[in-house]
């Protein structure tokens, strides 16, 4: 239900006051900041802190409706937005790896700090994220607690699905498998674009290792794809 | 209703704190800081503890000669606490709770502010006027 929320204050953000105005009959203006730019504020830590001063009451204090996106009960407009929130996280991710990735082909920096610039994004955002999901749940018992909550209410509200396997050898590692993983699916499935699934999955590894280090683990988390829609995540904990 | 109220990081540094001006400041920084151990020792008696007794409240944490210490903690570890005058005895455990929901769901929305780095002073114009508002009811 959350992510439904967060999600919904994004897309906000990105349509700013241009979007939507009624009876005009004019189409959508387009938004002032591109996707990916926003999501940059998201994440970057400096040289935004004199604008930030202002925009932060609109950005993290909106009022937030409680449409839940699952669920029997809920009516149809609400589906409608879940599923607008769930197509705007999927463009949205996309447009930003795009973004990242354009960036850097002006300044000359190879693969892996774009990977890594993604990778910290995701970090903060988990962040944010676990700190919102976990405030009505009751307190985690222990490792395998933390991760079982990962794996069915963290991914349920962030990709709409449970992770399909979880497994442990109750040292420290962890492999959460995903057997049709959300930001892979709209890719041709397969072997074709190989590639390029690891600047598809640096957000979400970053998703995860910021939730748990928010939870207080200290972790490492990496992807690897072997067939295109599924793919395995390694949390490997760092023992303190 | 409070006369003091602290966040406290995952790391046991103060994240935010402010008390009533009339009273001495430095009391209550040593208060809230002497509570911080009854807080481990409430989380990791807890560990052990049935699911449904897991809670985010921790209840009262000790009481003085004229306040009571309350705590809670997130999942994420973070700390509130709260010291309230004990002559107050209207103030009940439910509403001691309901005033932490209050602090706790203000807390997230720093956290969710991109503009907002984790482990940082809370700074929030928001979040300050929801503490004042709490501290108003008093008196």
């Amino acid at each position: 239900m959350p992510a439904a929320v967060s999600l919904s204050c994004w897309a906000r953000g990105l349509s700013g006051p241009g979007v939507g105005r009624p009876g005009t009959g004019f189409p959508p203006v387009p938004a002032v900041r591109k996707p990916s730019e926003f999501l940059c504020l998201l994440a970057t830590r400096d040289g935004l802190r004199t604008e930030g001063a202002a925009r932060s009451s609109s950005l993290g204090r909106q009022p937030e409706p409680r449409a839940g996106p699952t669920g029997a009960g809920t009516g149809a407009r609400k589906n409608k937005q879940a599923m607008a929130d769930e197509a705007l996280f999927l463009l949205l991710h996309s447009e930003m790896v795009s973004g990242v990735y354009k960036s850097a082909e002006q300044g000359e920096v190879e693969n892996g700090r774009c990977i890594t610039k993604l990778e910290n994004m995701g970090f903060r955002v988990g962040q944010g994220l676990l700190e919102r999901f976990t405030k009505d749940t009751a307190r985690f018992k222990d490792e395998l607690d933390i991760m079982k909550f990962i794996c069915k209410d963290f991914w349920t509200t962030v990709f709409k699905k449970q992770i399909d396997n979880l497994r442990t050898n109750h040292q420290g590692i962890y492999v959460l498998q995903d057997n049709k993983f959300r930001l892979l699916t709209q890719m041709s499935a397969g072997k074709q674009y190989l590639e390029h699934a690891s600047k598809y999955l640096a957000f979400t590894c970053g998703l995860i290792r910021g939730g748990l280090s928010n939870l207080g683990i200290k972790s490492i988390v990496t992807a690897e794809v072997s067939s295109m829609p599924a793919c395995k995540f390694q949390v490997m904990i760092q023992k303190l | 209703m409070a006369v003091c109220v602290a966040v406290i990081a995952k790391e046991n540094y103060p994240l935010y704190i402010r008390s009533v001006p009339t009273e001495n400041e430095l009391k209550f920084h040593y208060m809230v800081h002497t509570s911080l151990d009854v807080v481990d020792e409430k989380i990791s008696a807890m560990g052990k503890a049935l699911v449904d007794q897991r809670e985010l409240y921790l209840g009262l944490l000790y009481p003085t000669e004229d306040y009571k210490v309350y705590g809670y903690v997130t999942n994420s570890r973070v700390k509130f606490v709260m010291v309230v005058d004990s002559s107050n005895t209207a103030l009940r455990d439910n509403e001691i709770r309901s005033m932490f929901r209050k602090l706790h769901n203000s807390y997230t929305d720093v956290m969710c502010n991109p503009f907002y780095n984790p482990g940082d002073r809370i700074q929030s114009r928001t979040f300050d006027s929801m503490v004042t508002s709490m501290m108003i009811q008093v008196c």
